[in-house]
């Protein structure tokens, strides 16, 4: 994956990007925010796509905001110098504390500590770090528990089931609303409720790397049972809403009655009417 | 009947009776077809929305702070809030649609030629108040369509030569649109112009009962000949006719209902001052006036766009009051009116082109495979290429 520097394209790209940077111009261990290509993929083309392939595609400083180092240097050791770090579970700290915090507190923080993993990445990947999905519980715990706690295994499985149908419930009751609104339905405290519900999914999601994940279910289970009561409720809405349908074909059928009731009572008005 | 006789003594009402049937009973002229229901179509209408209107003060609150709040409540907890909001509301379209249409049917019938200009007159007054009583309406939900539609409408009074910005804060209770804006036109709405309503409507009525309905000959034979003796031979006005119109207003009604249910009244999110919302304009009947605003020049032999637009829409409203005086030629064919034929065409076309430039500004329409940005003005911008799905 590492090859030497290839210096016409490094050139190239500095060019492209507006400046020539002179040797020794950068201090040797800063990150200056006006360099806008970082040229760490003139040796490491492979993690910068895979970098750029992943949930973390979209950060403007790919590689230093979790690396450090200097992104402007073309020497291999000035760019791994100053604050270059590995893989360091506060590069990603720096960005999800709440995640960080919950790790460190649970029994993955402590096999960090003893260096028995290597932090998020275990479960996360390196570069190519996949969106946030609950399929990760079902796939990532059989890396290390599938032979010595199956159960652990299970409870993962269960816990991203768990999580798919609560984000099912939730967006259930939102398209319910959605259509309980466009029929003319008040749904602002339905509404309000749900986004609630899911400010406090989100405020959950990072509890569950703790890994105690016992009372995590109960609490989505919880918020789950909230959601699912507001999508009853839009439903409930819906379904009066329809049953309106149904006396618009009778109020039809009255108008109807009454019209020909009416134009028959002229009709024989104007039959027993002597002509003029 | 003992009571029917006990009140009889005390109030002769079997003479009146008697007497409004003896005149009941004159017959209409023989070409009296249903277009000439929509009078009463419009009276329907009308007596629906004091109906309603009365049923939605029991719970509508008129401040700033608790409008929107009750009419949620109202919406979504009171049973069948949400259909007299809705009859309300449609009602309020249908009214002054029905009112245009009646309009242009004695327009065309020549029906405001002497002895009837004063009944024209009040006619058109009635449609004034009629617009009033929509625009007032209007702010009452107290959403952001109401809020900002009212802001946009009250500002035309700024445009008034010489008491422009006085005019505004009358209208307005202040510089902007708030609390006071509310009271007054809710004090508007169910005070002041029913009050103004009642006598108008009340001698528009006296009228047509008193002159009858207009026949198809001129003005001057009418006069000559006579009411009555022109209208030999047509049906007796009740119960014949009222049969007639009952068809017409039932299916009006019905129309009315069913709209009611399908297509119930929304209500927008609360009025914020601080956010406008996106293709802010007012109701359809207002537009072609909001629209002719945008056409005027910057200024001109020194006055400014804004009043010009304010003095533009002034001659329509006269040019309605003083119809009768105008045209003062006896025909009433529209064959042999064909000036005046021409100049009601021209106002309807002048104003439906204009509101369908009012409807089309500032909005996005994909027609024909292509998207379509229309300016300001109601002038397409540029076809922006095919037309892409929604998102």
């Amino acid at each position: 994956m590492r090859g030497g520097p290839t210096w016409g394209g490094g050139l190239l790209l500095a060019a492209l990007a507006g400046g020539f940077p002179g040797r020794g111009a950068q201090d040797p261990g800063s990150a200056p925010a006006s360099v806008p290509v970082e040229r760490c993929l003139e040796c490491h083309a492979g993690a910068a796509r895979d970098v750029a392939s992943g949930a973390h595609a979209a950060l403007e400083n790919r590689c230093t905001g979790c690396h450090g180092g200097n992104p402007s240097s073309f020497d291999e050791r000035r760019a791994h110098t100053g604050k270059f770090r590995a893989v360091p579970l506060s590069a990603c700290a720096a960005c999800h504390e709440a995640e960080a915090e919950a790790f460190a507190g649970g029994p993955h923080g402590v096999a960090f500590e003893t260096k028995a993993i290597r932090g998020c990445v275990e479960c996360h990947s390196f570069h190519a770090v996949p969106r946030p999905d609950h399929a990760l519980l079902r796939s990532s715990c059989r890396i290390c528990h599938e032979t010595n706690a199956p159960e652990i295994v299970e409870s993962g499985r269960q816990t991203a089931d768990d999580l798919d149908r609560l984000e099912s419930a939730l967006a259930a009751a939102a398209r319910a609303l959605d259509e309980a609104e466009r029929r003319a339905r008040i749904v602002r405290r339905e509404r309000e409720g749900l986004e609630a519900d899911r400010l406090g999914l989100l405020a959950l999601l990072p509890k569950q790397h703790a890994m105690d994940l016992e009372p995590f279910r109960s609490d989505v289970a919880a918020l789950r049972a909230r959601a699912e009561s507001t999508g009853a409720r839009a439903a409930a809405l819906l379904e009066e809403t329809g049953r309106r349908r149904r006396w618009a074909w009778l109020v039809g059928a009255l108008v109807a009655a009454n019209a020909l009731a009416i134009l028959w009572r002229r009709r024989t008005l104007l039959a027993a009417r002597p002509h003029p | 009947m003992p009571l029917a006789d006990w009140l009889d003594r005390r109030t002769g009402w079997r003479s009146l009776a008697a007497r409004a049937r003896a005149d009941l009973s004159r017959p209409v002229p023989r070409h009296v077809n249903a277009l000439f229901a929509l009078g009463t179509v419009a009276g329907t209408f009308l007596a629906v929305q004091v109906a309603t209107g009365v049923l939605l003060l029991f719970h509508y609150r008129a401040s700033a702070d608790a409008a929107h709040g009750s009419l949620e409540a109202l919406l979504s907890e009171v049973p069948s809030g949400w259909f007299v909001r809705s009859l309300h509301a449609w009602g309020a379209h249908l009214f002054v649609a029905t009112l245009l249409l009646h309009m242009a049917r004695v327009f065309v019938y020549g029906g405001y030629k002497r002895p009837r200009e004063l009944t024209w007159i009040l006619g058109s007054v009635l449609l004034l108040l009629g617009l009033g009583f929509a625009f007032t309406g209007s702010v009452l939900p107290w959403d952001q369509r109401a809020y900002w539609a009212t802001t946009v409408g009250t500002r035309m009074a700024e445009a008034a030569p010489l008491v422009g910005e006085e005019l505004l804060r009358l209208v307005r209770g202040g510089e902007e649109v708030g609390e006071a804006t509310l009271g007054r036109m809710f004090a508007l709405h169910v005070a002041v112009l029913p009050l103004a309503l009642l006598p108008v409507l009340g001698a528009h009525l006296w009228l047509v009962r008193r002159l009858g309905v207009s026949t198809l000959e001129d003005a001057d034979v009418e006069e000559r000949v006579g009411h009555a003796r022109l209208c030999e031979g047509g049906e007796p006005f009740f119960p014949h006719h009222v049969l007639q119109e009952a068809f017409v207003a039932n299916l009006a009604l019905g129309l009315l209902f069913l709209l009611a249910i399908l297509a119930p009244a929304g209500l927008g999110p609360r009025a914020d001052p601080l956010e406008t919302p996106p293709g802010v304009r007012p109701e359809w009947y207002f537009l072609p006036v909001y629209q002719l605003q945008k056409y005027m020049p910057r200024s001109l032999l020194g006055i400014e766009g804004n009043t010009l637009g304010f003095l533009a829409s002034i001659p329509p409203v006269l040019l309605l009051l003083a119809l009768p005086f105008l045209d003062r030629s006896p025909a009433r064919a529209p064959s042999r009116r064909k000036g005046a034929m021409a100049l009601g065409l021209l106002v309807l076309g002048l104003g439906g082109a204009l509101g369908v430039l009012g409807y089309l500004s500032n909005r996005t329409v994909q027609a024909f495979g292509r998207t379509f940005v229309f300016d300001d003005r109601g002038f397409p911008e540029r076809a922006a290429g095919p037309a892409t799905e929604p998102r």
